[in-house]
């Protein structure tokens, strides 16, 4: 076993298999030598700052400011250089970029830097999509642009097995089918609450796909970025619902969505489900609690917003009323993630509730403030908000983290 | 991960390639038409300054053109140009290129009105992407007409604009 090929685990995950081992051993199931091979197989996420994640970040910090830069210059449009020399320099770009990484990845064992450099090729490769955009004339708000991106930095990230390319064609694969998805419902009665919906289920798919990798260990390096990617993109819309406003044109009218959106719309559903199933199946401990906060969290939810949408069911109640459900939904989602965070002893769970919550005080204060109290209090107010907001959440993530770590030193004693 | 990469990358550069050169196989073999346009100015985030064209056969009336085809958004149609005059004039529009179309270019319909078939109409040449600070210029002008480069299959790419009469030259000096 190769420390590239061993699985990734928590501390808290390692100690769990290490203390059963033991216990196998003791009851004889296995022998000494047999539970000493089953713990070569994993290893611990370091959990400081390692010298190679600063290399890691380094170089991508590097190659994104390389990436914008060159991006920055094709968008200053400058004439004073010939389509085909630039077209040719973004090509030489490619070639040095890619052929430098590989190089450096394969003759020189150098993985980090190597990866970086790879990234910085896809970062060039969507750089010359938009020249040749621009040069051509192609008309701004395309979709199709980042979906070419997309298709070329998806399966580069599986290729070279790079979280940073990976989180790129995320992105890129989210910017895409909200390009498509607002293309599609833009002129729709209540295309807002599609469009949200949208946003939901696209979320959901990734989370899923997220989960999906963690229970397949070839793919399991790409699972944290998805899972991340996804859970940003389900709680933006999320919190998008919690307002009235949202719901306005929407309740009582017909949907008339065209066929592209029902298949993106069903297809990433279908992705959803389909892959938190798998993880589900695939017994693996942590794919199945985070499955369980989404699946309970988003299946009442999405049914609503699925029938809703279509026609199926049109929503006879109020604006407010939908506002006021979301809401609901909206804090038993962050109870659930801190409650969750706090049984697991994950902190990220903690911390994701917790800036959800905050986000959404704040929220809600700007949404019942700023119509009723003079502007200049409305800021002094929020101000003092955040600042005893923030003393407050410091203090209970503080509290939180202490009793994990004497929870955590009881049981291991 | 050796054939994989070298798969991406070939997959990559030959999709580039190819993109290159069905805009330059346009553009060599088509033909120029100019359209009358309505010209205003924003920013794209990767592409820098455009201008955000409309033309005068952005907006066709279809009652009155020999046409029977009804038009829903999101359908392709063709419009056959008259091209006889300082600038093109829609002349019929269809679903398919009719027999005898000389020159005829593509559109996806956005909005399709009434009876009449009011249809808005996007030709994929609604901007033409200017270096920075340029496009303001041609907001202010009294007359933008677009010369655009049509293939036998109705697809168009943008060439020039003509601004005020003159071609617009975009190559005044300026840093990146």
């Amino acid at each position: 076993v190769t420390e590239q090929t061993r699985t990734l685990l928590d501390q808290v995950e390692y100690d769990l298999l290490s203390q059963e081992t033991a216990h196998w051993v003791e009851w004889g199931i296995i022998s000494k030598e047999q539970a000493q091979a089953i713990l070569a197989g994993y290893t611990t996420r370091p959990g400081g700052f390692s010298q190679g994640r600063l290399i890691t970040t380094l170089a991508v910090l590097g190659s994104v400011l390389v990436g914008l830069g060159v991006i920055l210059f094709i968008a200053s449009n400058w004439q004073e250089i010939g389509k085909w020399t630039k077209l040719a320099l973004l090509f030489v770009g490619l070639a040095i970029t890619y052929g430098g990484g590989y190089v450096t990845r394969e003759r020189y064992g150098m993985v980090r830097v190597g990866t970086a450099l790879i990234f910085l090729g896809v970062l060039l490769y969507g750089a010359a999509i938009f020249l040749i955009g621009q040069l051509y004339h192609i008309p701004a708000g395309r979709p199709s642009l980042y979906l070419w991106w997309f298709l070329g930095a998806a399966p580069m990230a599986y290729a070279v097995r790079s979280r940073a390319v990976l989180f790129l064609a995320a992105v890129t694969g989210v910017v895409t089918l909200g390009m498509y998805s607002y293309s599609w419902v833009r002129d729709t009665p209540a295309g807002g609450t599609s469009f949200a919906a949208m946003g939901l289920v696209t979320g959901v798919a990734i989370t899923g796909l997220g989960l999906a990798h963690r229970a397949w260990s070839p793919i399991k390096w790409g699972a944290l970025v998805l899972q991340w990617v996804g859970t940003v993109v389900f709680f933006i819309p999320f919190f998008a619902f919690t307002f009235s406003g949202i719901f306005e044109d929407a309740v009582g009218e017909t949907r008339a969505h065209s066929w592209e959106f029902h298949v993106a719309y069903f297809g990433s559903l279908a992705v959803g489900v389909g892959s938190i199933g798998y993880a589900w199946l695939g017994e693996q401990v942590t794919a199945r609690r985070l499955a369980a906060t989404f699946t309970y969290a988003s299946a009442g939810l999405l049914v609503m917003l699925a029938s809703s949408f279509l026609g199926l069911y049109t929503p006879i109640w109020g604006a407010l009323f939908y506002a006021l459900l979301f809401n609901a939904l909206l804090a038993i989602a962050i109870l659930g993630l801190i409650v969750l965070g706090y049984r697991e002893r994950g902190m990220a769970f903690v911390n994701l509730g917790l800036a959800v919550f905050t986000v959404d005080v704040f929220g809600r204060y700007v949404d019942f403030g700023w119509g009723l109290l003079d502007r200049s209090i409305f800021f002094i107010v929020a101000g003092v908000l955040l600042l005893a907001g923030g003393f407050v959440l410091e203090r209970l993530r503080r509290r939180m983290m202490a009793g994990m770590t004497a929870e955590g030193a009881g049981d291991d004693g | 991960m050796r054939l994989a990469f070298l798969v991406v990358v070939g997959a990559q550069v030959l999709f580039l390639v190819g993109f290159i050169a069905q805009k330059e196989t346009t553009l060599r073999t088509g033909r120029e038409v100019t359209l009358q346009t309505v010209p205003v100015d924003p920013r794209d985030l990767f592409r820098g300054d455009y201008v955000n064209l409309r033309y005068t056969v952005s907006t066709l009336e279809t009652r009155g053109m020999p046409t029977h085809d009804i038009f829903a958004p999101g359908d392709t149609v063709y419009v056959l140009l008259d091209v006889s005059g300082e600038v093109a004039v829609a002349r019929a529009v269809a679903k398919q290129p009719r027999g005898g179309w000389d020159v005829f270019i593509r559109g996806t319909v956005r909005e399709a009105s009434g009876e009449l078939q009011m249809l808005r109409v996007e030709y994929g040449l609604e901007s033409y992407f200017v270096p920075e600070g340029q496009g303001r210029p041609i907001e202010r002008a009294q007359d933008v007409k677009a010369v655009a480069v049509v293939d036998g299959n109705g697809r168009a790419i943008l060439s020039r604009l003509i601004v005020d009469g003159a071609v617009l030259d975009t190559k005044a000096k300026q840093a990146p």
